[in-house]
């Protein structure tokens, strides 16, 4: 046992330089993706038909493809018609669009959970159109979406581990790397997952912290 | 919206998602048909295998050390394990699920008998593995379009495989400018691509691949002795991992290897693929 835990602090140095890049990577991801799946929720919903469509097309080719496949094709396609962008931004738009169409669903469902009396209550407080959707329907439509967005947040920061198909040197591509030169698989893979699962954990808790407090005034009698 | 278009882009999706699962189902597995005769004589009685008269192999496509056709396994490598089974009346099978990263995990968890692949002798390996008896020297290449040396490099974006024991020599020191690759493949597609200047490979490996699919200008120079990878001052050894704990099988291979060295069958593979016969001869097993 304690040969692993030697083994763990002699790699731990070599992951970390990954472990950044797979949290820059999230970070980017959902920084992008988030207030792009609000827009394609808010364009689904809107009257006006070629809105609908265009969220229409990028939520289903963000949902309907694996974002492996997003990623090969952006990476390997994109050079033949003479687009030729470096991992790592890849990375970022593929995965930011994964993100944006899923988080797009949670949105809309958090908008239409929104209820009815509220959008009135806002309309006969004088908050017409963009003010009244920006002070009153939206922080309750985001409260609502808060904990599937968070459980999104966690699949992206696990599914970063695809990035390595296209040399984005991140964790699950330092874990592979060391692996292929020790043969020791199993027990690098093991702290790989350590680390995933520990930061995954610390982040749920910080997530349920949150969702306590903007819950909090419904615990008031 | 209507109902119908949604529909269509739905089904199309999961069609989408079916053909990849097709194809990678295709991909994995497979057996090489080459038949044993019921009157053949083993070289080595009662080797224990995985299956019962099958010898397993874990290995992906890596030309031309072990190119995969459908269910059959060819190539330099592929080539001599047929030869070895055909030695010990075994039938070959193919496992190719997981690719380069399930090869060495497989041979551990005993899934397989050996695994394929050009993987190098190194000391790290033998407390995992048991490395068999060389098989031939494997020399190192820069491939690039500008005629890039080994000493050249710092300054340049360059990539290589997972895998390979220079990566974290050459990462100390080219630093975010050194890429490392899962595959081949996407390697010189990004060589192709402009993505990277130079990629470092086997020089066997690097003339194949270059043969199948030309880059315009691209050159195949052997690396040379070089103070920041002090792994470029070593040529490595390939050998065929197998499980530790079947040392019995291990050194029954390892009686074979050497004999097909001796009849001269490996030099003939060798020649087979266009690489110098002389690779056949080693010298003495070590480790980098």
């Amino acid at each position: 046992m304690m040969d692993v835990f030697s083994q763990w602090l002699e790699w731990f140095p070599n992951l970390l330089p990954g472990l950044i890049v797979s949290l820059q990577l999230t970070g980017l991801s959902l920084l992008f993706g988030f207030p792009f799946g609000l827009l394609l929720a808010v364009m689904a919903t809107a009257k006006f038909a070629p809105f609908q469509w265009i969220s229409f097309f990028f939520v289903e080719i963000g949902r309907g493809l694996p974002a492996l496949v997003l990623l090969y094709l952006m990476y390997f396609s994109l050079p033949d018609a003479g687009i030729i962008l470096n991992s790592f931004t890849t990375a970022v738009i593929a995965l930011s669009w994964n993100t944006g169409a899923y988080a797009s669903e949670y949105f809309r469902a958090g908008l239409a959970a929104v209820p009815l009396g509220q959008k009135e209550a806002a309309l006969t407080s004088g908050l017409r159109g963009w003010t009244g959707f920006r002070h009153i329907i939206l922080p309750q439509a985001l409260r609502i979406s808060t904990p599937p967005l968070a459980g999104l947040a966690v699949l992206i920061f696990q599914g970063s581990a695809l990035a390595f198909v296209i040399a984005v040197p991140e964790l699950m591509s330092k874990a592979s790397e060391i692996g292929s030169i020790t043969f020791e698989y199993l027990n690098v893979y093991v702290l790989t997952a350590v680390i995933y699962g520990s930061l995954t954990l610390v982040f749920l808790a910080l997530v349920r912290v949150l969702e306590w407090r903007l819950g909090r005034h419904l615990q008031r009698n | 919206m209507s109902r119908i278009p949604r529909t269509l882009v739905r089904a199309l999706s999961a069609g989408t998602a079916a053909g990849l699962l097709a194809i990678s189902l295709a991909a994995c597995g497979g057996s090489d048909s080459a038949g044993v005769s019921a009157d053949c004589t083993p070289a080595h009685k009662d080797l224990k295998t995985v299956t019962p008269g099958e010898l397993t192999v874990a290995s992906y496509d890596f030309a031309p050390a072990t190119v995969l056709n459908g269910d059959s396994l060819s190539g330099m490598e592929g080539d001599l394990i047929n030869e070895i089974a055909k030695l010990e009346c075994l039938k070959v099978t193919v496992n190719s699920s997981g690719g380069a990263g399930a090869v060495i995990s497989s041979v551990q968890t005993k899934r397989v008998d050996i695994g394929s692949g050009n993987w190098l002798r190194t000391k790290a390996r033998t407390k995992i593995v048991y490395l068999s008896t060389p098989l031939w020297s494997d020399p190192q290449a820069v491939v690039s379009t500008q005629g890039l040396t080994s000493d050249d490099l710092a300054g340049h974006v360059v990539g290589s495989t997972s895998g390979n024991l220079w990566n974290d020599s050459m990462q100390k020191w080219l630093g975010d400018k050194f890429k490392v690759y899962q595959d081949d493949e996407s390697l010189f597609a990004d060589l192709k691509a402009g993505r990277i200047e130079a990629a470092l490979q086997g020089a066997a490996s690097a003339q194949y691949k270059l043969k199948q699919n030309p880059i315009d200008g691209a050159q195949v120079i052997n690396v040379k002795p070089n103070p920041n990878v002090p792994e470029f001052g070593a040529v490595g050894q390939v050998m065929l991992p197998s499980s530790l704990e079947n040392e019995a099988f291990g050194k029954a291979l390892d009686e074979d290897i050497e004999k097909l060295r001796k009849d001269g069958t490996i030099k003939t593979i060798l020649e087979k693929y266009g690489i110098d016969p002389a690779a056949g001869e080693p010298g003495a097993p070590s480790e980098l």
